[in-house]
């Protein structure tokens, strides 16, 4: 299984991968796929990065097998800027997770975005140093994830369609389901864990402390700043923006033109959600956006092009 | 006492909870105006120290301010848009505490780094991320002056203090490296105080100095 040779061997558990995410609450991690985009997206203020092939919305274009990125391009985007970066592997690719813990990324994404490696079953994420992000539509998603491992909870949303639509009904869900189980009999509990396919020790916490072990994120369409703000104001601690930032202004053809455009929108995303709570702040920050990606109605998708129901 | 925690990014949350923890009232700082500073948009030689005064508001004045771990890129961005540099270098020529960890500490400190400009408002240098990448974050024990017994500390993709100043007095250490030292009213920690269960750094700094 995975190896835990690094770190001088010095004294490492579960907080301190909690203590990372912990660190990038009221933050913005960004999807990129080459260092220039890590650096527009240092320079607009991102918490963090995350690599990876192709953003969202081109896989979903292009199809084929979506895999984690090039070892040479992850390097770069690592020296080109100071903030954590992020990696996405395939779901149940376990090499693949060694892969990015020996390179050193710094949070590894088991991602619903790549063409899943194992149907059946998710990297156990307890064998690594490197923490773990996952994504989920309801809270037992969430606790199985967190009873394997994962650091860090995202919604799944509906990645690169750039409709905030299924992010919200995710994270609706979920703090929906943590209020639920909070005010329910202790009898109760067992019932539930059945019910959600969850751990109980985790329903347990849950009913504890009304809300989850790990911070929990929102990601999957997020293309405004008002969206992003939606999201933090629904009780997400972060954002993740995936295609929203580097697949707007698509259509001008001058590079530069479209990196300053791009990294404006991406300025203007991290004002709204520091300040998610000032309407205020979020007006500036919208009438700042310039220009936004194209979105998908998610309605008149065909199911297999969902990529939310991959995992479990 | 009321002790205002820079909420703009990072692990602010845990920070309050320490202080709450031991009787200490916090509020949350993103603006100027939050730490009851009327006018960030005077030059800061203006602003400093009789500045400090009630806004329209009447809002409190916090008694002291902690700048938490979080990304000292992100942080010194915001800090900057909302005049919060103005605020610090006001409450620390007033002799309010003010505590960095971590991030905090890379913007309260000196030091040349990629994409964040030190305020400078004491006399250490740090260097950002120098212990390596999130593999290599650690958690040990530490020697504390004024603490009776070792402290358990965490670091996190950590800071490294490299230069002090004459006036600087180191209070802890770790494998040779300063990583909590003091000059007068600030301090810093290269560590996480707030992530420990244990609440005797944030009384030390807050309720005995």
């Amino acid at each position: 299984m995975a190896t835990q040779s690094n770190g001088g061997g010095k004294k490492y558990d579960f907080s301190v991968k909690v203590g990372l995410a912990d660190m990038l609450r009221g933050g913005v991690i960004m999807d990129v796929t080459n260092a220039e985009q890590a650096k527009i997206a240092e320079d607009a203020g991102a918490a963090s990065v995350m690599a990876l092939e192709r953003v969202p919305a081109d896989i979903r274009k292009e199809g084929g097998v979506a895999r984690m990125s090039r070892i040479e391009v992850l390097e770069e985007i690592m020296d080109a800027v100071q903030v954590p970066v992020m990696a996405k592997i395939r779901i149940g690719h376990i090499v693949e997770a060694q892969l990015l813990q020996e390179l050193g990324v710094d949070f590894i994404d088991e991602s619903e975005v790549l063409t899943p490696a194992d149907e059946a079953n998710h990297v156990y994420k307890h064998d690594f140093r490197v923490p773990f992000v996952c994504g989920c539509r309801n809270l037992g998603e969430a606790l199985r994830r967190i009873g394997e491992g994962a650091a860090m909870i995202r919604t799944k949303g509906e990645a690169g369609t750039g409709n905030v639509v299924e992010a919200v009904r995710h994270m609706r869900q979920v703090m929906g389901d943590m209020r639920r189980i909070q005010h329910m009999d202790i009898t109760e509990l067992m019932a539930e864990a059945k019910n959600l396919g969850a751990p109980f020790e985790l329903i347990q916490y849950v009913h504890e402390h009304g809300k989850l072990p790990v911070p929990n994120f929102a990601a999957g369409g997020v293309a405004t700043p008002a969206d992003a703000a939606l999201m933090m104001q629904l009780g997400a601690e972060t954002v993740f923006v995936g295609s929203g930032i580097f697949k707007a202004g698509s259509d001008i053809e001058d590079v530069k033109e479209r990196m300053k455009v791009q990294g404006k929108l991406a300025a203007a995303i991290v004002r709204a959600v520091t300040n998610f709570n000032d309407p205020a702040e979020v007006l500036a920050a919208q009438r700042d956006q310039g220009a936004v990606m194209h979105g998908l109605d998610i309605r008149s998708m065909p199911e297999e092009e969902k990529l939310a129901s991959r995992g479990w | 006492m009321l002790v205002g925690v820079l909420s703009l990014q990072g692990d602010f949350e845990t920070h309050e909870v320490a202080l709450r923890d031991i009787g200490i009232e916090t509020v949350q700082i993103r603006r100027a105006e939050d730490a009851g500073f009327a006018d960030p948009s005077k030059p800061l030689k203006e602003a400093r120290p009789e500045a400090i005064k009630r806004d329209a508001a009447s809002r409190p004045i916090p008694d002291g301010l902690v700048l938490p771990g979080g990304e000292s890129s992100t942080i010194d961005l915001l800090g900057r848009r909302y005049g919060l540099d103005r605020v610090l270098a006001a409450y620390a020529a007033t002799g309010r505490t003010l505590l960095g960890t971590c991030a905090g500490a890379i913007w309260l400190g000196k030091g040349s780094h990629h994409k964040v400009t030190p305020l400078e408002l004491i006399d250490v240098e740090l260097e950002r991320n120098a212990y390596g990448r999130q593999i290599d974050s650690f958690i040990a024990d530490i020697e504390i002056d004024g603490l009776d017994s070792p402290f358990e500390a965490v670091w996190i993709r950590a800071p490294r203090i490299t230069k002090l100043g004459p006036g600087v007095e180191v209070l802890a250490e770790y494998d040779g490296d300063p990583v909590l030292v003091r000059q007068n009213n600030i301090w810093l920690a290269t560590f996480h105080p707030e992530r420990s269960a244990d609440r005797r750094l944030h009384q030390l700094i807050f309720q005995m100095s």
